[in-house]
């Protein structure tokens, strides 16, 4: 299967655990935040995830879960228990559906038909006021109220930056246009903008002028992490793509539809010389009377060749030969122009002015942008001095480490910030003298020399910066706030480039301003105080807190290597033996001894190798538990019995295979307490019960098992009735009928075909009984046992097994044939002279410490030869079922640690070997089913 | 090579984003919660982060808050996966410090497209 698949559903398995746990907790407490914000997550994530996978039905059913429970999180929808009932149904099928996905990769084709009755019952609980809000959510990201409309008015000057050809140009690519502002956050670049970039990939651009949003601040208090730039951007995309393209920052376009007349009017210079287009004027007058368009551009062609195309007039004919062209978007645009050629006035009012929703209007103007042609400046500006004097000021505090940078800094400032008759000539001489020497001493003189030459600074620049010491502080502070923010240098070069481009593009705007002084240090300064409180900390402090890291892993890959240590603890196994033959036949006791040690060394590694390995598999009981709330709910509710459920020990922890294969047994159980092991409300009522049941759902670590009890106040079950029923049934005969214990009498429900419930309902009796229970649980290594007292209760008991991959058996020894018996059965080993055993009727038993077990032997059990005993018989004392038996063998060996294999081939069908394994000396060991074997008898 | 971050709780959407930038040529790096992807942040030093929105533990956005108090990452651009219905969501995260956001599921075109958009020289 697709590993993205296979990662998706296991993935959701646990989100929809987690989910329906939620569901229950909700059902309790059902305004508790954090279980809601759980659940939605979970939901989520499913949903998120799915979407990948083009399950349609599947997407859509969980996409109105979530609107439902989007609506319950903001409180407007209080979940209920019937709603929940929904949801929770809805979140079966999807089970269902994840199921489905696992088996065959894909949904069913029914898909669609059944999440019909889900979505409609999940619509029903959306009020209908709210209704439109889950579409209107869904369809949010679509929505363009938001989008900020611009008007004519507001664009009229950026057109009017545009040359006649530039009009011309995009008149003749396109035909429709859009006109949008982009003006970036001021502080866009904290958010990882980049507006250039964006503004340059934005779709069928036709053009892209950049401006500032205002005068350039002076140098000093121009702060390049801010973006002080506007995008005026026309392209012949429609709204939508471009809309889509600045999603983004949608907050911070605005755009109108460009009509393609806004872009023609004539510019140029006016021609009092007519003589090369008055011939033609009076035709024109008719074509353009006519209408007859395609008339006219033959017409002008062979005019606008010829003439000087920054004429007015020729600007004039050749609109009119583009519009008519373009088979006529506005006769009376042609008329006006028309009418321009011959008396120079333009005038066209716009007819189509788009309504504007915002009144703000774009600060920057035409005018703004022509101030830069003034005069030039005789001398440095107080603001070249400024800058000049912080930059000898920063040479102060330069260090090794960045002088270079400094000096590349301040020759680039020399060379681009001075007029060219200020550069000093020897500058470069001095630059590379400073950087050989490592010393900014030069530079710093030569910069002074060239302040002190020009005429003298002008009261409030200078002066201050050098006397006052609050602004000395200040430089202090903007040198290590340049320090603290070195780490983005790159950043800082994509800013000045994005500052280059400015330069470039727009027409010319004041680089610096001239009137303005020097102010607003105070934020400035203020913000490098901020800024360095807020990023050191950060920089010192250590990550901590760090989770346990958790790798997972393919269970297939653990089971692999928990069968190879087992296969190793069994093949240590083979060293003591190895050290015996060495002792016996070959007869060198020193070998042995170190074969000796080496295996304690061996043994003790493989054991915490086993021991480690066994604690990897190890999940929490919690893992299957968590399912109960869920079923116990739904049972009550259905089958009308209140009945509470408590949960204890779920965090003992077992191996994963045993505790899933716990799930099912377990499940059983509860579904047969719940049916027929609680009483009615009303019959315990009457009994003097708790009108509420109480169902227990225990884990109790014990040794190397785990015991799972379930334990209910209900009924309880009644020996004498299973009695009859087992009789009727003919599972038991007459006899055993009268001679059956009560206790006896209970395991009768183990029985294969056995079933007291007289009517077989839809919860429990499925024709899966209490045998498939007690098959599965033997399976997993583990037995059942039951204790039930009429009218108090019922408690069963799992005992299982913290492990299945390694299993402790005894080896016997019958007619010189071993087996081995699993420990877990075995009470007690012991030799009793053999006239101790005594004859009942055709069977023997032995008294031991009062209590009379019956005596067995494996001999007859297996069909071998009986061996008569001469002194002690030797007995292994087992409990099967709660009774114990004794078992006649011949010898006992040792207990081992086994890798149990399920045998395979014809050998499967003997069901009284539960498997066999390998011994150390490589001999094949045969391990006995001994209930299965009685069973047999 | 460019580098990016991955943040989601989800291993599905993980492998799948992982894949198809992998292709599109770029270099990445997977965390499956917030701590993870703090941690990372200091070593990898990725020049974009796309992080989910519903995580456990640490939400999106306290996320992109936590790398943006990170020197380093302060003009990097981050993305936030949302779904559609999670309109008030995105302004958080705008405000948050995040560049945009991609809407679940995403498609791989749109993935590379969003990204060529935020992050230059992509």
């Amino acid at each position: 299967m697709n590993p993205m698949l296979e990662s998706f559903i296991s993935e959701s398995r646990d989100n929809l655990e987690e989910a329906s746990q939620c569901f229950l907790s909700l059902e309790q407490s059902p305004n508790d935040p954090t279980v809601m914000q759980n659940l939605f997550r979970a939901m989520h994530t499913i949903k998120g995830s799915s979407g990948l996978f083009e399950l349609g039905a599947f997407t859509h059913l969980m996409h109105v879960a979530e609107d439902v429970l989007d609506l319950a999180r903001a409180g407007k929808i209080q979940l209920n228990s019937d709603h929940i009932d929904v949801l929770l149904s809805a979140m079966d099928q999807i089970t269902d559906w994840i199921d489905e996905l696992e088996a065959t990769g894909e949904l069913n084709t029914d898909a669609d038909n059944k999440a019909q009755p889900h979505i409609l019952a999940l619509s029903e609980m959306i009020p209908v006021e709210h209704k439109e809000e889950c579409d209107e959510l869904s369809l949010a990201t679509k929505s363009h109220q938001t989008t900020h409309r611009l008007g004519y008015s507001e664009i009229e000057s950026s057109l009017g930056c545009l040359s006649d050809q530039q009009r011309f140009d995009i008149f003749q690519n396109a035909d429709q246009l859009t006109f949008l502002r982009y003006t970036p956050q001021e502080s866009c670049f904290f958010t990882g903008d980049d507006p250039l970039h964006t503004a340059r990939l934005t779709p069928s651009c036709q053009h892209l002028r950049i401006v500032p949003v205002a005068k350039w601040p002076t140098i000093d208090s121009l702060d390049p992490y801010q973006c002080q730039l506007s995008f005026d951007v026309i392209s012949s995309a429609d709204e939508e793509t471009l809309i889509d393209h600045y999603r983004y920052v949608e907050d911070d376009i605005k755009l109108c539809p460009l009509d393609m007349c806004w872009l023609a009017f004539p510019q140029g210079q006016w021609s009092d010389d007519q003589s090369l287009f008055s011939d033609v004027l009076p035709e024109l007058k008719t074509h353009i009377d006519k209408e007859s368009w395609h008339n006219i551009p033959n017409l002008i062609a062979p005019i606008l060749e010829l003439a000087n195309p920054s004429v007015y007039q020729i600007s004039c004919m050749r609109w009119i030969k583009a519009i008519a062209e373009k088979e006529v978007l506005e006769k009376p645009l042609i008329e006006a122009l028309f009418t321009a050629i011959e008396t120079g006035e333009f005038d066209y009012s716009l007819k189509s002015e788009v309504n504007s929703d915002s009144t703000e209007s774009h600060q920057t103007d035409a005018d703004t942008t022509t101030t830069d042609t003034g005069p030039q400046e005789e001398y440095l500006s107080n603001d070249v001095k400024t800058l000049l004097a912080t930059q000898a000021r920063m040479l102060e505090f330069s260090n090794s480490d960045d002088l270079e940078g400094r000096v590349d800094s301040v020759e680039r400032i020399f060379n681009h910030a001075l007029p060219e008759e200020f550069i000093p000539n020897n500058l470069l001489d001095v630059c590379q003298q400073a950087k050989q020497e490592q010393s900014a001493n030069p530079l710093i003189i030569l910069i002074r020399s060239l302040l002190d030459s020009t005429s003298p600074l002008e009261t409030n620049s200078l002066e201050s910066t050098e006397n006052d010491a609050e602004e000395t502080l200040d430089i202090a502070t903007l040198v290590r706030q340049e320090q603290a923010l070195r780490a983005h240098e790159s950043e800082a070069a994509a800013d000045e480039s994005a500052l280059d481009q400015t330069s470039l593009i727009s027409p010319a705007p004041s680089p610096i301003d001239l009137q303005q002084p020097i102010s607003d240090r105070d934020s400035t300064s203020e913000l490098a105080r901020t800024d360095l409180s807020s990023t050191q900390p950060v920089a010192k402090e250590p990550v901590h807190n760090q989770k346990p890291q958790v790798l997972k892993v393919d269970q297939h890959r653990i089971d692999i290597l928990m069968d190879l240590v087992g296969e190793l603890v069994v093949a240590k196994n083979s060293l003591p033996y190895l050290a015996k033959k060495a002792e016996d036949e070959f007869n060198v006791r020193a070998l042995a001894k170190e074969i000796k040690s080496q295996y304690a060394i061996i043994n003790r590694l493989a054991e915490s190798m086993q021991s480690t390995m066994m604690q990897i598999r190890m999940v929490p009981v919690s893992t299957i538990f968590q399912r109960f709330p869920r079923l116990v709910r739904d049972l009550s509710r259905k089958l009308n019995k209140d009945v509470r459920l408590v949960l204890e020990g779920e965090e003992s922890e077992a191996d994963k295979n045993v505790v899933e294969n716990l799930a099912d047994p377990l499940i059983h159980l509860v579904r047969n307490s719940l049916d027929h092991g609680f009483e009615t409300e009303e019959e315990r009522v009457a009994l003097g019960k708790p009108a509420q049941g109480s169902l227990y759902l225990r884990a109790i670590p014990k040794d190397d098992q785990v015991i799972i009890e379930v334990d209910d106040d209900g009924r309880g079950m009644d020996p004498a009735k299973l009695k009859q029923s087992a009789y009727r049934k003919g599972i038991i005969s007459e006899q055993k009928l009268e001679t059956i214990t009560d206790q006896e009498a209970l395991y009768l429900i183990f029985a294969p075909g056995f079933s007291t419930a007289e009517q077989v309902s839809d919860l429990s009796g499925r024709g899966v009984g209490m045998d498939v229970v007690n098959g599965l649980v033997q399976q997993a290594g583990g037995r059942v046992t039951i204790d039930s007292e009429l009218g108090k209760g019922t408690t069963i008991r799992l005992y299982l097994p913290l492990t299945m991959a390694v299993s402790r058996v005894m080896m016997v020894e019958v007619q010189q044939q071993c087996f081995g018996i699993s420990m877990e059965n075995i009470v007690e080993t012991v030799k009793v002279p053999h006239d101790r055993l005594l004859r009942i009727k055709q069977g023997e038993a032995i008294v031991l410490r009062d209590k009379v077990i019956p005596v067995l032997s494996l001999h007859s059990l297996l069909a071998l030869p009986e061996t008569q005993f001469e002194e002690e018989v030797p007995l292994l004392i087992m409990n099967l079922n709660g009774e114990d038996i004794a078992l006649k063998i011949d010898l006992f060996h040792e207990g081992i640690d086994i890798v149990q294999k399920p045998l395979a081939g014809l050998m499967s069908q003997y069901n009284y070997y539960s498997g066999s394994a390998l011994l150390g000396d490589g001999r094949v060991l045969l391990i006995l089913n001994i209930k299965e074997l009685l069973s047999c008898q | 090579m460019k580098k990016i971050l991955l943040v989601d709780d989800s291993m599905t959407m993980l492998m799948s984003m992982e894949g198809v930038l992998k292709r599109a040529g770029f270099d990445v790096k997977t965390a499956t919660d917030g701590n993870k992807a703090l941690a990372l942040i200091d070593s990898y030093a990725p020049d974009l982060v796309i992080t989910d929105l519903n995580m456990p533990g640490m939400d999106g956005i306290e996320l992109i808050k936590k790398i943006k108090q990170n020197a380093s990452m302060r003009f990097k651009p981050i993305l936030m996966l949302t779904t559609e219905s999670q309109e008030s969501k995105k302004v958080e995260a705008k405000s948050a410090g995040a560049t945009g956001w991609l809407v679940k599921p995403v498609s791989p075109t749109d993935l590379t497209s969003v990204i060529k958009k935020v992050l230059p020289g992509s």
